[in-house]
């Protein structure tokens, strides 16, 4: 049941009817119906597995505020978690990779190839319990006695497929109130979902039609329309994304729950650093505080060099966890890469960005961040890491060059998905002083009304409707 | 040497590190509060302090700060137990 489907419409309009004629525990249990009916719609296999580890994660919250064996607890609740994303996630692609191997020396891999689905939004939920767990083992927050309250974060629907990967400290304290229905709160999530679908429907699946030609097909391609097709990947992943999370966001908003924020103008960045700072927010938030931070500050005596190995470590991570596969790993080891170099070289950078005019200096480490991230994600898109290879070596040849309207739009469409990366880009770089969602609110009736009508007609007749998935649900 | 004193020097090490001399600490300051404060200063932060107070703390403590405050009661536990 994605968000951009017609059952998630009938399923959401329902539900929230019923969830604001109810208050207290009962609001609350019927949010963790809610969220059970969703997750079940997508597998109860998925349901049951998520629940079993649901159960493990409550035991083992309390278990290490009680325990002086914090530590062994810990670990033992992160072999779980890890466990399980391992056999899910990443046990058919190792074992693969291992039968290669011992083909490669004739020896017969005795390991079984397993047929497993993965629960919807494990790799999101087990960062969350990771996360959780960790706290309570640092003393810096109480283990979830309420078994409904622990349960309804883990299952809750807006945030269940891919995120954001919240921390429950920020979400428990809301799910102990009585939600009201407020009728500006509603319509400002309302707003928020709209947005989101345009991003979505109207940008992000427009896109993806050129660039799944172009990128399933790299070799007959080189110059300009890789290019083109490296930059709509870009901002078909941003609009994907971000347009799930303005859906998420807008969704828990109606329902009275603020969750995380996960973007702040990604592209408007100046440096890969500050890059991670404004994309996928809650993962990198939640990578420095469990990962990065922890390692930097054990290998502290070893100077800039213990923090580049914790950056290192940090994205090769951050790549495990988006995906199996080494185009992923790559893609990490790059970003790890620069951060590193630019940890290393921020005092020579500094002195030299300061001959300039601040102006320029700022828009040419944009465009130089701009263009990094747009290479580095072609290995995300390839297939496989020579495809992406192919791709970033290819962007000069003017050798296989064809028209922009053979790449599965026509002269129309390629034009809006134009208009429609434009638009995204143009947001990034330039932030209207006016917040156009409240200046509509103090406008009559009928302008807001008519507005509302224009984006619902963009909607319906521009929008690439038919339910397709969200990219970062694969993650 | 008392609380103030602590957080007088801090505020030093930090307009240092942070390159920022518009620097100036409370209890209550927070990473959110001091431009120049993120996640890669912070670790050199830490080791600039640990130097200047001739302290070491361990990595369940640093990690348990969540705000100026907590740095400067934990420097000054410490040196009071020495």
């Amino acid at each position: 049941m994605v968000f951009n489907s017609f059952t998630f419409l009938v399923f959401f309009t329902l539900f929230a009817l019923v969830y604001f004629g109810m208050k207290g525990k009962l609001q609350l249990w019927w949010l963790l119906v809610g969220s059970i009916v969703f997750c079940a719609f997508y597998s109860l296999k998925g349901l049951g597995i998520l629940s079993a580890l649901i159960i493990c994660n409550y035991f083992t919250g309390i278990w290490i505020e009680k325990t002086i064996k914090k530590n062994a607890v810990l670990l033992l609740s992160c072999i779980v978690n890890l466990g399980a994303l391992f056999i899910f996630k990443y046990y058919n692609f190792f074992n693969l990779e291992f039968s290669s191997f011992l083909n490669g020396i004739g020896i017969h891999n005795p390991l079984p190839v397993l047929h497993l689905l993965v629960p919807v939004g494990l790799s999101y939920f087990i960062l969350q319990a990771i996360g959780y767990n960790v706290d309570i083992q640092r003393e810096m927050e109480p283990a979830e006695k309420k078994f409904l309250v622990f349960t309804t974060y883990f299952l809750y629907f807006p945030k269940l497929i891919q995120g954001p990967v919240d921390r429950p400290r920020n979400i428990f304290p809301q799910l102990y109130e009585s939600k009201k229905f407020d009728y500006n709160r509603v319509v400002s999530g309302l707003k928020l979902i709209a947005w989101g679908l345009i991003k979505k429907l109207v940008i992000a699946d427009r896109l993806s039609i050129v660039v799944s030609q172009v990128y399933d097909h790299t070799e007959q391609y080189s110059g300009i329309i890789l290019l083109v097709a490296g930059l709509f990947y870009m901002v078909q992943l941003y609009a994907d994304f971000s347009g799930y999370m303005d859906i998420a966001l807008g969704v828990s908003q109606i329902l009275g729950i603020e969750i995380m924020q996960n973007f702040n103008r990604p592209f408007a960045a100046t440096s890969v650093t500050d890059f991670w700072k404004r994309w996928h927010i809650s993962l990198s938030t939640w990578l420095y505080e469990y990962v990065y931070n922890p390692i930097s500050l054990q290998w502290r005596n070893l100077g800039n060099w213990g923090m580049v190995f914790a950056i290192f470590i940090t994205f090769f991570l951050s790549g495990l966890w988006h995906g199996v596969g080494w185009t992923f790993m790559t893609w990490g080891l790059i970003n790890g890469l620069a951060m590193g170099y630019e940890l290393r070289t921020a005092k020579w950078r500094k002195k030299f960005f300061k001959k300039m005019s601040p102006l320029s200096a700022k828009y040419l480490t944009m465009t130089i961040t701009f263009v990094f991230t747009l290479l580095s994600f072609t290995f995300v898109r390839a297939n496989t890491v020579s495809e992406g290879w192919y791709v970033i070596t290819h962007l000069l040849d003017q050798s296989k060059l064809v028209s922009f309207y053979s790449l599965g739009l026509d002269p129309l469409n390629f034009i809006l998905a134009c208009c429609g990366v434009l638009l995204l880009l143009i947001l990034q770089f330039y932030q209207p002083k006016i917040n156009f969602s409240q200046a509509l609110t103090s406008k009559p009736a009928f302008i807001r009304w008519s507005v509302y009508g224009i984006i619902a007609l963009v909607i319906l007749n521009l929008g690439i409707l038919g339910g397709k998935g969200f990219i970062y649900a694969q993650f | 040497m008392d609380k103030n004193e602590i957080l007088n020097q801090l505020t030093i090490i930090f307009k240092k590190i942070f390159e920022n001399d518009a620097v100036i600490l409370q209890m209550d300051t927070t990473a959110n509060d001091v431009d120049g404060w993120d996640s890669l200063t912070h670790t050199s932060m830490i080791v600039e302090v640990e130097k200047h107070f001739s302290v070491k703390f361990k990595l369940k403590e640093v990690l348990s700060f969540k705000n100026v405050g907590d740095m400067v009661n934990m420097i000054h536990s410490k040196l009071h137990s020495v």
